[in-house]
């Protein structure tokens, strides 16, 4: 505030019509003056030492307001990061198949077979679908086995 | 006066210590205050006054500064003896200078000074027009004002 701007504002306190919030501005900028005129001097005595109370009490508040913590600063920064890390996860592992290193050992176990096998076990009721299963497994034991190993290394 | 506190300070402890600071300040103003004046906002202005004194104290005590807080130690590190004592004096001259306005104006001036109130509160309150306050604190500040410099060039 210029000595300019304290003069007008004090005119305005003598006259009776400043606002209690400009009191509290004229208040503070006149205590941050070292050296001043009596008349200034006079003034500020009249504020008084609760108006000014006031105007550091508003000034540290908005202060605060405006001005996070070095701890809330960092608390944002590691919640952000984690976030982003947290969508990038989800992302990848939409990507990544699960079944990709299965259906490359199945191809593997394929080839070890005379014929590619068809697709099997897939229509019909529970109960034919089970039975279907069963014949299968009966049919081929070898594969179930390496299918139950190549389960159990993957566990 | 507590919910002020624990505003500024965001702990009960610190909180509470500085509302019962504020209840022992505000005995120093039961002289000033009257049925027609509002005591809640000379309330919530004594307790505001007794977080900054607290926050100073504080402040001083630890390095771990946040806020910028400069002109406020400042103001309290380089206050000596003389210029407490001095402002003691002046603070005694105000009290004999208003004491010798009429009683309204008197009212009036404190109603502005002490409590903080607007113009239109203390309008309000009183019953006074709106007008007619900012003249009659005009009056009584300007009154004041000159007795203050009369006696300041002394």
């Amino acid at each position: 505030m210029t000595n300019k701007d304290i003069q007008q504002l004090i005119d305005r306190y003598l006259e009776g019509e400043t606002s209690p919030a400009e009191e509290r501005q004229l208040a503070l900028a006149l205590q941050q003056r070292e050296a001043m005129p009596d008349d200034w001097q006079a003034v500020k005595l009249m504020l008084g030492e609760l108006t000014l109370g006031e105007a550091e009490y508003d000034t540290i508040m908005s202060q605060r307001d405006s001005k996070p913590s070095a701890l809330l600063i960092a608390l944002r920064v590691i919640s952000s990061i984690a976030a982003i890390y947290l969508v990038g996860l989800f992302f990848y592992l939409q990507t990544e198949t699960p079944t990709k290193p299965m259906a490359t050992n199945y191809h593997k176990v394929e080839t070890n077979q005379p014929a590619p096998q068809p697709a099997y076990c897939t229509e019909g009721t529970p109960r034919e679908i089970l039975m279907c299963y069963l014949e299968h497994k009966q049919a081929q034991p070898d594969t179930y086995k390496q299918l139950k190993q190549m389960n159990y290394e993957n566990q | 006066m507590l919910k002020v506190t624990l505003n500024f300070f965001g702990s009960q402890d610190d909180a509470e210590d500085a509302a019962q600071e504020a209840m022992l300040q505000l005995w120093h103003y039961c002289e000033h205050i009257d049925a027609e004046r509002n005591v809640e906002a000379l309330a919530v202005r004594v307790a505001k006054n007794c977080c900054v004194s607290m926050y100073r104290k504080q402040q001083r005590h630890t390095s771990d500064v946040n806020i910028d807080t400069r002109p406020l130690r400042q103001m309290e590190s380089d206050e000596s003896p003389q210029q407490q004592l001095e402002a003691k004096d002046l603070q005694r001259m105000l009290t004999e200078v208003v004491a010798q306005l009429k009683p309204r104006e008197r009212q009036l001036f404190e109603m502005r000074q002490t409590d903080g109130l607007s113009t239109e509160e203390i309008a309000k309150q009183t019953g006074i027009p709106k007008a007619s306050v900012t003249v009659m604190v005009s009056t009584a500040r300007k009154k004041v004002f000159t007795e203050l410099k009369r006696r300041m060039k002394q």
